[in-house]
């Protein structure tokens, strides 16, 4: 019987195969590393973007924004980021999940949740330290910069 | 055409580095935002130990003084000289801690500081100030 419940949640919840918990906030030198990766990634892509990293909390760790990136970018990196910390899931998670249609409309009226990609929670050991969310450029470009800065602790 | 400077990231660095130095050097965790003159944010960081609350208290008070091309603190003056209405202002942090970025005669930006006294935030926002003006 527990295990049938299980599988109708994980059903009901199928993107939720993220199944981390969170663990210590992600530390400024951490942050540090992940921004020289996702920064080194958008020039390589001659990209102007902004990036920024917040903790388990959501709360900003830290942020830049790249000279001829348009200003709502730096808040938009924040939101990604914020959702991919709350949520444990990246923002194109809940985009595929949108773009499946019918009711998964829903997630728009989730709160916080920003379905565009480019937001990626930062799992060190399996657990979730912090997200990274970046914004500028296409939501394409945008999630492979964001990836790059992941991957720096892994 | 009128023209005006604007800061570059390299700016940003250069002033969030001398900033989080004089935090270092004095064993202050604080949060030092950096602004553009639209309050809009440039550079962001959090030392280990500054607390959540610090990120937003830092980007608004930096906010207050980008895009009213005043201190937060002389806000703070205006408040407590009586000025009480001044706590309404849209947008205003009335705390120590913001200071505006003047270059030339034009404010490109502002930076905020939170984490310590009021006074040792100011204190850090100016070294990082100095450090862009020095060249």
């Amino acid at each position: 019987m527990g295990k049938f419940l299980l599988a109708i949640a994980a059903a009901s919840l199928s993107f939720a195969v993220q199944a981390q918990t969170y663990g210590a906030p992600i530390t400024l030198e951490q942050a540090r590393k992940v921004m020289a990766a996702a920064e080194a990634e958008a020039r390589k892509g001659n990209l102007n973007l902004s990036i920024a990293i917040v903790d388990t909390g959501g709360h900003m760790v830290l942020m830049q924004r790249m000279d001829g990136a348009f200003f709502a970018s730096a808040a938009v990196a924040g939101d990604k980021a914020w959702s991919a910390a709350a949520y444990r899931r990246t923002g194109k998670a809940f985009q595929d999940r949108l773009a499946t249609g019918g009711a998964e409309i829903r997630i728009l009226r989730l709160r916080g949740a920003n379905p565009i990609e480019g937001g990626d929670p930062i799992v060190v050991d399996g657990r979730v330290v912090g997200a990274i969310g970046v914004s500028g450029g296409s939501g394409e470009q945008d999630g492979v910069v964001a990836r790059a800065g992941v991957a720096a602790l892994k | 055409m009128k023209t005006r400077p604007e800061l570059t990231l390299e700016d940003c660095l250069k002033i969030h580095a001398a900033a989080e130095a004089e935090a270092r050097r004095n064993h202050w965790n604080v949060a030092i935002a950096i602004l553009d003159d639209g309050g809009h944010l440039l550079h962001f960081a959090r030392m280990d130990g500054a607390t959540p609350a610090n990120t937003g208290i830092a980007i608004e008070k930096g906010r207050t003084a980008a895009f009213s091309r005043r201190s937060s603190g002389k806000w703070e003056e205006m408040v407590k000289s009586g000025r009480t209405s001044m706590m309404k202002m849209p947008g205003i942090l009335p705390i120590q801690g913001g200071m505006p970025i003047v270059v030339e005669g034009t404010c490109v930006g502002g930076v905020g500081v939170s984490g310590v006294q009021s006074a040792q935030d100011e204190q850090i926002a100016q070294a990082g100030i100095d450090a862009l003006l020095k060249g």
